[in-house]
């Protein structure tokens, strides 16, 4: 997949991994695993640019005797999520014209 | 590579960042580290999953702006503390002056030697005009006139020439001489400021 792209989606998946409850680091990079492989290390700069962005929250809770961040969306992440399925609906139809099969019908 | 030796590889790798950069960052590496033994796996096993340190600070220096890359690059090891910026911000009346006044001496220094280097080349040029002016003398003096000294005017002519451009060698030497101390003394005052 083309780098930036995957930037992209990497971002999204992130947003899209607490987007019904909040969540720590290890547990989102489990549930993104079956759509989009992310490291730690990878994951840490996305996190890093979301919060930056505003996009999500980070508050620190004790867990099993030891410190666990918590990342929680915000509004202005959800409008983010909002604005890429609706972006991605256009993409959706263009992939549907590019690969479409030869139609009979209207010859 | 046990749990210490690894946090403390990507704090050696991430030696630039803020002391707070850092802290967040090695905060983050073990809780990676914990929830993957909490669920069952070694140290070892953790720590492979997780990815090296190079990968790490690869992946926390290419989101960095180029211009905070270039200022951890250039930063000590250790940071100043407080008392010592303290220091600096006092002293500076003192050492500001010190300061300027070596790169003005080291500047007008260089720039003295140069003036030789110009004098030694302006010599040379000049020296070479002489020589052709006599030559080409030589040829207006009427043997008939002024005996045999056309020729040694146009021997003298040459011998100057020879010497002008003898003198030459050491003008060129001399100025690639010059243009590599300047290349050195940028290098030395680039790395007054850039640690490796």
């Amino acid at each position: 997949m083309d780098v930036q792209l995957k930037r992209g989606l990497l971002e999204i998946c992130v947003l899209s991994a607490i987007k019904y409850s909040e969540s720590y680091g290890y547990r989102i990079i489990k549930d993104m695993q079956p759509y989009l492989k992310i490291s730690e290390s990878t994951l840490y700069p996305i996190l890093k640019r979301l919060e930056e962005g505003k996009m999500l929250t980070v508050r620190s809770e004790e867990y099993n005797g030891r410190l666990r961040k918590y990342y929680r969306i915000t509004d202005l992440g959800r409008k983010r999520l909002d604005a890429f399925a609706q972006e991605w609906k256009e993409v959706m139809s263009v992939y549907e014209f590019v690969t479409r099969e030869e139609s009979h019908e209207q010859n | 590579m046990n749990r210490t030796e690894f946090l403390d590889a990507i704090s050696a790798k991430l030696n630039g960042l803020s002391e707070e950069d850092l802290k967040k960052a090695l905060s983050f590496y073990k809780e990676a580290l914990d929830d993957r033994i909490e669920e069952g796996m070694s140290e070892e096993e953790a720590i492979s999953d997780i990815g090296t340190p190079d990968e790490i600070a690869a992946e926390i220096a290419a989101e960095m702006p180029l211009t905070k890359l270039i200022s951890a690059k250039a930063s000590t090891a250790r940071s100043l503390k407080g008392w010592e910026i303290a220091l600096l911000v006092i002293g500076f009346p003192l050492w500001g002056p010190i300061l300027l006044t070596l790169v003005i001496v080291v500047f007008s220094v260089y720039l003295s030697l140069w003036s030789v280097v110009l004098a030694l080349g302006a010599g040379a040029v000049v020296v070479i005009l002489c020589s052709l002016a006599m030559l080409v003398a030589s040829f207006f003096l009427i043997p008939e006139v002024t005996g045999p000294s056309f020729v040694a005017m146009l021997g003298e002519g040459f011998i100057v020439l020879a010497v002008g451009t003898l003198l030459l060698i050491p003008t060129a030497l001399a100025f690639w001489g010059m243009v590599k101390l300047g290349g050195v003394i940028i290098r030395g005052i680039k790395r007054m400021f850039v640690r490796k």
